[in-house]
């Protein structure tokens, strides 16, 4: 069976031998080392074979050395099912619009998490970061990795002790601690 | 002489235990229930239609009988044919 499978991978074509005796010109082929199979006698001047494309040069030789008519009635396999599509524009022109817009869908941020945090610099933090350009719609290549974001939040927002960055997929997840003692005014170790 | 070849080469084949298909050029048929033949080393096809395949075998011919006869393979000296098999006859020369 590994014979066929192979044979439709490289493509194969129907050919119709015309002629007295038409087996006669498979059994020539076979000699010329070109494979056939499928043959069948339709009549006793008519006979149906199929053989590899890659012979199609070889056969010119053998038809050479006989007297029959050769006719091709069909063509089959991979190359010629490429063809077919390839001439089909629309499908195409369909398929690599779909590719883009899966492409471009699937780089956009579509959700923003912060945890962990009041609801005051939840909104600082949501509107410093957006200056970064993270913000829902936005490509994620025009965001910085989640490193170096989170170096600058930290460093823009001085009342967050900490706080970590994390990419999932197309969603960015922010997790904060808040400098508790910030709000009695009293602003030591500001720097760090 | 071409007598005397042949009984040498059997004497060579039954003392060394060869295989006979290789050293005589004997074809080699294998049949599967009665739906499949394939047919080794044979020296070449001589009449095929959906109930008859009449081979040229060494010193002889094989003729198979049956009907829906489809050669489903022809590589260099090897045939595979399916179909109903009725009967596989040798026939001397």
């Amino acid at each position: 069976m590994f014979f066929y499978k192979k044979n439709w991978l490289t493509g194969y074509v129907t050919i119709k031998v015309i002629g007295p005796y038409p087996e006669r010109f498979f059994d020539l082929c076979a000699r010329y080392q070109v494979p056939s199979w499928d043959i069948i006698k339709k009549s006793s001047t008519v006979a149906i074979g199929k053989i590899k494309l890659s012979d199609l040069s070889k056969l010119r030789k053998v038809k050479k050395k006989s007297i029959h008519k050769i006719y091709f009635s069909g063509r089959s396999g991979l190359p010629f099912v490429i063809k077919k599509l390839v001439a089909q524009k629309p499908l195409l022109i369909g398929i690599t619009i779909a590719f883009i817009i899966i492409f471009m869908l699937s780089n956009i941020i579509w959700r923003i998490d912060v945890a962990g945090l009041d609801r005051e610099i939840k909104l600082k933090v949501l509107n410093q970061v957006e200056e970064y350009g993270l913000e829902k719609g936005n490509f994620q290549w025009n965001v910085e990795s989640p490193a170096t974001l989170q170096k600058k939040i930290l460093e823009d927002i001085p009342e967050l002790l900490w706080i970590g960055v994390k990419k999932n997929g197309s969603a960015f997840h922010l997790k904060g601690v808040e400098k508790l003692r910030l709000k009695n005014r009293k602003r030591v170790n500001q720097g760090i | 002489m071409n007598k005397f070849r042949e009984k040498l080469l059997t004497a060579f084949t039954r003392t060394f235990d060869l295989p006979s298909e290789v050293t005589l050029q004997l074809p080699r048929i294998t049949m599967i229930g009665a739906i499949h033949a394939y047919i080794e080393n044979h020296q070449g096809l001589l009449i095929f239609t959906d109930s008859e395949l009449l081979l040229k075998v060494h010193q002889g011919r094989v003729r198979i009988n049956g009907d829906k006869f489809v050669l489903k393979m022809m590589i260099d000296k090897n045939i595979l044919l399916e179909g109903n098999i009725k009967v596989v006859r040798f026939e001397q020369e």
